[in-house]
């Protein structure tokens, strides 16, 4: 193997034979180099002088502009401009946004807009890809033609076509008002012409000491599966690890639940002491009074009997007032539900208005908040001494699910159409791609390597998991990449649907400012960044898994 | 149809079948490639199988561990019948290894790792164990140093002899080699010969498709001769290959003995 003593001949080595230079490769190297340098240069050139040439002629009325207090006309301002106000509204945004906000303000919600549903896309693009993509292997006939026939019809017709029917044609001719909002399959998601509705969870105080539990529950499981492992090696015996690893983990979250929701005692509400109410379970017996009932649980029975209409039932509902978004609005009206006690609630910004409302005994029989607010906001009242914190059970997490008041929906979290379109249209699209590279690179790991895991005994998610899905990636991952950067460039399709993202805000910028260099120049070199940052991560990780060959 | 009467000649016989295939039948689509085949292998038998390109033996040593399905007769193996219930086909694929004439080695796993991944994720072995009974295996086919390189990195005699640790590592029982020479060159078909020399007294039930005629003569207790899906000969080594009685297999033998 080693011939240690032979060394390769260095470059400046003669050969004994002179070759004549047009033949000789070494030359011929150097010159194609220098060739492709001029060539390149000259583009570059052309290009520049172009673009210089361009901007002299556009210059002076976009721009240039007046720089300091003496008249002198310089590019050291031309960006300036994005410091005056914005004036013009944002949709959607998920920071917060005024039309007096500067226009970098906006660039940076439309930035926010571009990558939350580049981000969210990329997720559900791969998740629907890679499953299409098996799909299309399937042994199932129906399943393998039905991944085809939706890759090829997507694959075939242009992206800007599919988010116009689907904006137009799908989502705003054919959804209901929001008043016969969608149920797919019961769930609890509402989906009609004010956008997708869907329950988000919020969490309350107690929260901080589950998430200690859950933690702990995972080094323990951890822990538990090395253990057992050691056993299993000891007495040669194997047991259902997974099994017990998964009990003990759900076994410590659940105790840590029953531990957070007792210690923890940090919600309240305010009542007036007329109310004769001490405990939670007196709200019950204050309906009781008011509907004139023996036991609140037996309200609907009173109600089908026809002994109470509905309009009473609703003039007798308990009155709350709460701050908007609170989770402690949460956490009480779904104990509420649990107790059949009818309600109401009305939402304030501020808890000082909450308590202002409060004050005022018509519009709420109690206010819930955090005792701690509860307490503060109270000092506000004169006769504070007559109000009183109840304490409210309170669970470390509660579902908030959307219900209908009114003409919107309250609770969960919402998607606007706009949003849902774009996003759509996005995943449906890159998806057909991801799965044709899915496909392929399933299909590059040889039929040799799936029959050596099979003859050694690997059951088929061990097959997949091991052997497959780690050498299908290294084909799959530098194509898929380029996918995810096709999906954030073709976000500024967004301009169709009238989704505020990036480029849409720069157009509404260069429409209103009058300057349209400026907006396009910071939009390239955003888009810019993003390809620079993939690649970066593509070549990383290209060079991380590349095959050791001889 | 030939049926052949299993011939009971062998030296370290046990008595007891490991292997049963009566009449079994295996089509591709139309094409009936498998006729009808009967066979009873006993625990520690050598078999070797040859025949013709195309004659099944490939078809017929992968119906033994179910890489492929047989429609019609019955396969026992080590007392389990062979048929669509998974857990029989991983409990039977626990106990027969196979050796591929491609190596089949998983190329983005060490050497190391290669051998260890089955034991660990099938037989639920600790790492420890499976590492050092991966390592004696490597040191048993010779080739300990090569442990941490990639597949990639070893000569084709290497490869196959790290998918024979590979195989060896599970410590099946039966041991199938589908033409494990034959993509080798002439100066590394040696090495993994050795090695299969080596096995063949270790007590393993081995059925090997080879055409290396020596080692059929040196270790073999039956030669099987396949041709169009058929078993058309068996016999001890000295008598099959001295005085072969179908016409098919004196051809045969005369094509691959004296060219
Ligand atoms: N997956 C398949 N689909 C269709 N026909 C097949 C398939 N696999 C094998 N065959 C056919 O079955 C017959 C037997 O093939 P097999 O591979 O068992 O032969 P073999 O004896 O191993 O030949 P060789 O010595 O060339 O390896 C051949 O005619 C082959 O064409
Ligand atoms: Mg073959």
């Amino acid at each position: 193997m080693s011939e240690s003593s032979h060394r390769p001949p260095s470059s400046t080595y003669t050969t004994h034979e002179r070759i004549p230079f047009w033949r000789d490769g070494r030359v011929l190297g150097v010159l194609a180099q220098i060739l492709f340098v001029i060539v390149v240069g000259s583009v570059i050139y052309w290009f520049i002088s172009n673009v210089a040439a361009n901007l002299s002629r556009l210059g002076d009325s976009q721009f240039v502009c007046l720089y300091g207090t003496t008249e002198q006309w310089s590019y050291r301002c031309a960006f300036d401009f994005l410091s005056s106000e914005a004036q013009f509204d944002i949709s959607e945004s998920i920071i917060p946004y005024r039309t007096s906000d500067s226009y970098w303000q906006a660039i940076r919600v439309g930035l926010l807009n571009t990558v939350k549903v580049s981000f969210v896309g990329i997720i559900l693009a791969t998740i629907l890809g890679t499953v299409a993509g098996i799909a299309r292997l399937s042994q199932n006939w129906l399943v393998r033609n039905i991944a085809k026939t939706y890759i090829d019809i997507i694959r075939n017709t242009p992206l800007l076509l599919q988010l116009f029917f689907l904006y137009f044609v799908v989502l705003l001719l054919e959804l209901p008002a929001v008043n016969a909002a969608l149920q797919p399959f019961g769930l609890p998601v509402f989906i009609s012409q004010r956008g997708v509705n869907f329950p988000k969870v919020v969490t309350l105080s107690s929260f901080a000491i589950w998430f200690a539990f859950i933690v702990l529950a995972l080094i323990q499981a951890q822990f538990l599966w090395m253990y057992l492992g050691a056993r299993e090696e000891k007495t040669g015996k194997t047991s259902s690890r997974l099994f017990w690893c998964v009990l003990s983990f759900f076994i410590v979250v659940g105790l840590g639940w029953l531990v957070a929701s007792s210690t923890v005692h940090n919600e309240g509400f305010l009542v007036s002491r007329a109310a004769r109410v001490r405990e939670f379970s007196d709200l019950e017996s204050l309906m009781e009074r008011r509907l004139r009932l023996d036991n609140i649980r037996l309200l609907d029975e009173f109600v089908e009997r026809g002994r109470l209409s509905a309009e009473e039932v609703s003039a007798a509902a308990l009155l709350v007032c709460s701050v908007q978004g609170s989770p402690s609005e949460v956490n009480l009206t779904a104990q509420l539900r649990a107790a059949g006690i009818p309600y109401k609630v009305s939402r304030f910004a501020r808890p000082d208005q909450a308590i202002d409302a409060y004050a005022e005994e018509a519009t709420c029989d109690i206010f819930v908040a955090p005792k701690a607010t509860l307490a503060a906001e109270r000092n506000l009242l004169e006769d504070s001494a007559n109000h009183m914190i109840v304490p409210v059970r309170e669970t470390p997490a509660r579902w908030a699910v959307p219900a209908l008041e009114g003409f919107n929906f309250v609770g969960g979290s919402r998607m606007s159409l706009e949003f849902t379109a774009l996003l759509v249209g996005l995943v449906v699209y890159t998806a057909a791609f991801i799965a044709e590279i899915v496909r392929a690179g399933i299909l590059s790991v040889g039929k040799g390597q799936s029959e050596a895991a099979r003859a050694l005994g690997l059951s088929e998610g061990q097959r997949l998991r091991l052997i497959v899905l780690p050498q299908a990636l290294r084909v799959i991952i530098p194509p898929l990449t380029s996918q995810y950067l096709n999906l954030t460039k073709n976000s500024s399709l967004a301009l169709a649907v009238a989704y505020p993202d990036l480029w849409r805000v720069m157009s509404i910028i260069g429409n209103q400012s009058g300057r349209s260099i400026q907006p396009i120049i910071l939009t390239a070199l955003t888009y810019l960044t993003f390809s620079i940052v993939i690649s970066l991560f593509l070549n990383w990780y290209n060079k991380r898994i590349q095959l050791v060959e001889r | 149809m030939t049926t052949t009467e299993p011939i009971t000649t062998t030296r370290r016989l046990t008595g007891e079948y490991i292997i049963e295939c009566e009449n079994v039948h295996k089509w591709y689509g139309d094409f009936h490639a498998l006729k009808g085949i009967d066979l009873h292998v006993k625990s520690g038998e050598v078999i070797v199988i040859i025949g013709p390109s195309g004659s099944g033996k490939s078809t017929f040593i992968r119906c033994l561990n179910r890489l492929e399905e047989h429609q019609e007769g019955e396969i026992v193996v080590d007392g389990i019948t062979l048929s669509y219930d998974v857990r029989n086909i991983a409990e039977i694929r626990r106990e027969v290894g196979m050796v591929f004439q491609q190596f089949n080695l998983f190329p983005h796993l060490t050497v190391l790792e290669n051998v260890m991944l089955a034991p660990i994720h099938v037989r639920k072995w600790s790492r420890d164990r499976a590492e050092e009974t991966a390592m004696k295996w490597l040191m048993r086919v010779g080739i300990p140093e090569q442990a941490n390189k990639y597949p990639g990195q070893l000569s084709g005699g290497q490869q196959q002899r790290v998918a024979i640790a590979r195989t060896l590592t599970m410590e099946p029982k039966i041991l199938l080699f589908d033409e494990p020479t034959s993509a080798l060159d002439p100066e590394m078909i040696k090495e993994v010969l050795d090695v299969m020399r080596d096995l063949a007294g270790g007590g393993y039930t081995i059925l090997a498709v080879t055409h290396e005629m020596g080692f059929a003569r040196e270790v073999a207790d039956r030669v099987i001769f396949m041709d169009a899906g058929q078993i058309v000969e068996e016999n001890i080594p000295e008598n099959f290959f001295s005085n072969p009685k179908n016409e098919r297999t004196k051809l045969f033998l005369s094509q691959i003995l004296h060219h």
